[in-house]
């Protein structure tokens, strides 16, 4: 089974999406399952992974909702405010929900020792009692202090999202290395290989700028621990859906057929627990 | 903040300041009014009465200190106005009826720990390797280099990369540049991964004692490492012995029988003196070891009830909100652990100087309180014999926070124990084996005492702190709570719990309590790593109580 294991739908607003700024004028407007399934069946996938983009239990409600009227929605990664005493609660609410699969609070944008902070772990603490993985958002600044995070949860599953943001368009790589194989040594953390041509150029980017950094990722986490995922349509402005699939298929082509299929859904299934639906067209 | 300032008993004479005030300004509380002298910090406390030279201070309703100048009503006590003054103590005045705490929700909460052949449960999975005198260190030192890289165990190396970034520098003739060039923070080698992946490590404990010393001190020493290795957290040890030493193979063996007569741990024993030189040693030392670890790793996690666990309760680098919010948060953790049938320790009997009574009035037999009031005298005097009694202990931290005499501290720092039943009393380095609150003879001092604890078997401890401490233990994983929400925001990279909520009145000190014990058990059962753990905070002091000969 092949999954996209990281995409977002969104009705654009300026209120909520204010982050899709003047350069990614292209994305000002809804992205909705019925744009994305087309997409999917062109490239060979069976379904994908939905992504929270706002920061609000109403977001998550929304996605799952979207995901009970979609069934290529394999599963949904929400927010909630893991900081708020009333978490259990928040929780609890989605109990009868199991499309939802994780929880992601968009990290990248908080102050640099957000994710030690006591009442923020003590949220992601209580995630393995309701079967949640979570999914970190970061920078490569933040990679060592995601490593001193991940370890303070040996069994909670974690899954990096876009291998870090890393900073493909300038080219360094030495950094980003260190930190990656760091955070790689915990057996416990995933990583999405997803989103990579946004952190190009967007408008020159090649695949021989981005492989530096694919090799990177596979020989620290492994073709065990990673997983493919467009980053739709967030990846438009720099590239289509199938390019950016493509990117990613031929750089597996020199793997074996067993790593291949995992990369592109195998893994992802595995660590969600993802259930297949019968068919695209229901 | 809903309230400035608060009265912790009807019988007290102060106010305490819950936050920033300021000369002039009119206090209203409970129907009177008070005008300010000066400022006064948050933590800090002003009488609510006009006090004469010899008039005692009263806090959380105990006799707290004298003051030594006259203080004007709504003047605020300083380190030159009050000296340390405590009640005194004797046997029982009256008997105590404890109410348990509701512990309905918890009767069915297990933790997931390891079972050992004596019925304890550990909450970790670890060999340690420790000398039996200082002669060894270096050994120790030399068996840690080989085991740590090779097994897996070894923390990253952070600060080494900044070292070797800077030698390069002046490698290159570019040492103009050191003043200035940004220094990276990542580690240099990730760690290879584990080959004993039910092991959570190897602890190598070093310690300046075992010779040279009184023997009450060599005799202690032994005591002690025969704690950490009856310990459930301990899966078997290695133990170096130089031979001519005070602490002989021989005492070590007594007190393991002391504390476990059908002891079935692998437990490596070698001796220098008898084995000739380091090489023949140490091969023989990290074979077995060897052999030791591969049992050790077959130990799995499985369901324990909480009656399992046994609390350290401790105080460190406090403010004068320690007591307020964290000591009694985890007194009220105490009161359900022991109530549920566990163990929890209270230690640190300078800083119990001013609330004996109150512990004796407590215990539930005349030997457990013949039995304290006898070590809290004995120890008060051989304080004062050196010429550091009691009252010295408060430490320049704790008195620019506000706890300005060891009388004030001890009130907060008692409200570790919460409000159960005294059911034994512990002298140094004895092992816990009875349910309920014990009262262990420690001193304050924050590394010997928890070094002591668990010692006696604590598997998890419970450490509040205003100021802020990263200390932890080899083999026992160390909860740092902050007192105020502040330190928590500061330092959150040693802070794994912040109880600053009962201060702003967002929580209540029972739900503070409850939080806490659900923490516990998630550390317990190996879902989460503490701060200090993951700093490898493995702070081991041995107390020594005598000189060195």
């Amino acid at each position: 089974m092949r999954i996209d294991a990281h995409q977002h739908f969104w009705i654009y607003n300026q209120r909520d999406y204010g982050w899709i700024d003047e350069p990614m004028a292209s994305i000002r407007r809804d992205f909705l399952p019925a744009d994305l399934k087309p997409e999917l069946e062109k490239n060979g996938f069976h379904g994908s992974v939905l992504v929270q983009a706002r920061q609000t239990l109403e977001e998550t409600r929304w996605l799952l909702e979207l995901a009970e009227n979609n069934p290529f929605i394999l599963g949904v990664v929400g927010w909630v405010d893991l900081r708020s005493p009333q978490l259990r609660a928040e929780l609890e609410s989605f109990a009868g929900k199991p499309k939802l699969v994780g929880i992601r609070h968009i990290v990248q944008s908080e102050p640099n020792d957000f994710l030690l902070q006591p009442d923020f772990l003590r949220g992601i603490s209580l995630l393995q009692e309701f079967d949640l993985a979570y999914d970190i958002l970061i920078y490569t600044q933040h990679l060592p202090m995601a490593a001193e995070f991940v370890g303070h949860f040996p069994r909670q599953h974690f899954v990096l999202d876009h291998l870090a943001k890393p900073p493909i368009k300038s080219g360094a790589i030495d950094d980003w290395a260190r930190g990656m194989r760091e955070l790689a040594s915990f057996p416990n953390v995933f990583a999405k290989v997803s989103g990579l041509v946004t952190e190009a150029d967007w408008s020159a980017w090649k695949p021989e700028d981005i492989r530096p950094y694919l090799d990177l990722a596979f020989e620290s986490f492994g073709a065990s621990r990673l997983m493919m995922g467009t980053d739709w349509p967030v990846c438009n402005v720099a590239a289509s859906y199938t390019q950016v699939v493509a990117l990613v298929k031929d750089y597996l082509s020199g793997h074996s057929e067993e790593e291949r299929e995992a990369v592109l859904g195998g893994n992802a299934a595995r660590f969600w627990r993802l259930k297949t639906p019968d068919s695209l067209t229901e | 903040m809903p309230n400035k300032v608060l009265k912790l008993d009807s019988k007290d004479n102060v106010l305490i300041a819950l936050t920033e005030l300021r000369k002039g300004e009119q206090i209203s509380f409970d129907s009177q009014t008070y005008t300010l002298e000066t400022d006064v910090p948050a933590k800090h406390k002003f009488v609510t009465e006009d006090l004469a030279i010899g008039t005692t201070v009263r806090m959380y309703g105990v006799v707290v200190g004298k003051a030594v100048e006259p203080v004007r009503r709504g003047g605020l006590l300083t380190t030159r106005n009050l000296r340390h003054q405590a009640e005194e103590f004797h046997e029982k005045t009256q008997e105590v009826h404890w109410t348990p705490p509701d512990v309905s929700r918890w009767q069915k909460r297990e933790f997931l720990g390891y079972r050992r052949s004596d019925g304890q449960v550990g909450t970790r999975n670890y060999w340690i390797v420790v000398p039996l005198v200082f002669c060894e260190n270096r050994n120790i030192g030399v068996l840690k280099q080989a085991f740590e890289e090779e097994l897996g165990f070894a923390a990253p190396q952070i600060y080494r990369r900044q070292v070797s970034e800077l030698a390069q520098l002046y490698k290159d003739g570019r040492a103009a540049e050191i003043k200035t060039h940004t220094l990276t923070a990542g580690a240099v080698n990730p760690p290879p991964s584990r080959i004993f992946k039910n092991v959570d490590g190897i602890r190598f404990l070093l310690h300046e004692g075992g010779c040279g010393g009184t023997r009450e001190d060599s005799n202690n020493l032994c005591g002690l490492i025969a704690g950490y290795i009856h310990h459930p957290n301990v899966a078997g040890a290695t133990v170096l012995s130089l031979g001519c030493q005070h602490a002989q193979i021989p005492i070590l063996r007594d007190e393991l029988r002391k504390r476990n007569p059908h002891l079935d741990k692998p437990l490596v024993i070698v001796e220098q003196q008898q084995s000739g030189t380091e090489l023949a040693m140490l091969t023989k030392a990290i074979r077995d070891t060897f052999l030791g670890l591969m049992k050790a790793n077959e130990c799995q996690r499985t369901s324990a009830p909480l009656s399992s666990l046994c609390l350290g309760l401790k105080c460190g680098g406090s403010d004068g909100f320690s007591g307020l919010s964290a000591n009694p948060a985890i007194g009220h953790t105490s009161d359900i652990v022991t109530a549920l049938g566990g163990r929890t320790i209270l230690s640190e009997f300078p800083e119990l100087c001013g609330v004996e009574q109150e512990l004796i009035n407590r215990s539930d037999r005349k030997e457990v309180a013949d039995r304290f009031i006898h070590l809290m005298r004995n120890y008060g005097a051989r304080a004062k014999a050196v010429g550091s009694g009691f009252e010295m202990n408060p430490s320049p931290g704790n008195m620019r926070d506000g706890l300005l005499t060891d009388a004030m501290k001890s009130a907060g720092a008692a409200k570790k124990g919460g409000n159960s039943p005294v059911t034994a009393v512990l002298d140094y380095p004895e092992y816990s084996t009875d349910a309920g609150l014990h009262l262990q003879c420690t001193p304050g001092n924050d590394v010997e005492c928890v070094t002591a604890q668990v010692g006696a078997g604590a598997n998890v401890v419970l450490f509040t702190t205003g100021l802020g401490t990263p200390t932890g233990n080899p083999i026992t994983p160390v909860v740092k709570l902050s007192t105020n929400s502040a330190l928590a925001q500061r330092m959150p990279d040693i802070i794994d719990i912040d109880a600053g909520g009962v201060i702003s009145g967002e929580k209540t000190i029972e739900q503070m309590g409850e939080e806490v014990l659900d923490l516990v058990i998630q550390v317990a059962s190996g879902e989460v790593r503490t701060k200090a753990e993951s700093k490898g905070q493995e702070d081991f002091i041995p107390w020594k109580r005598g000189v060195s000969l």
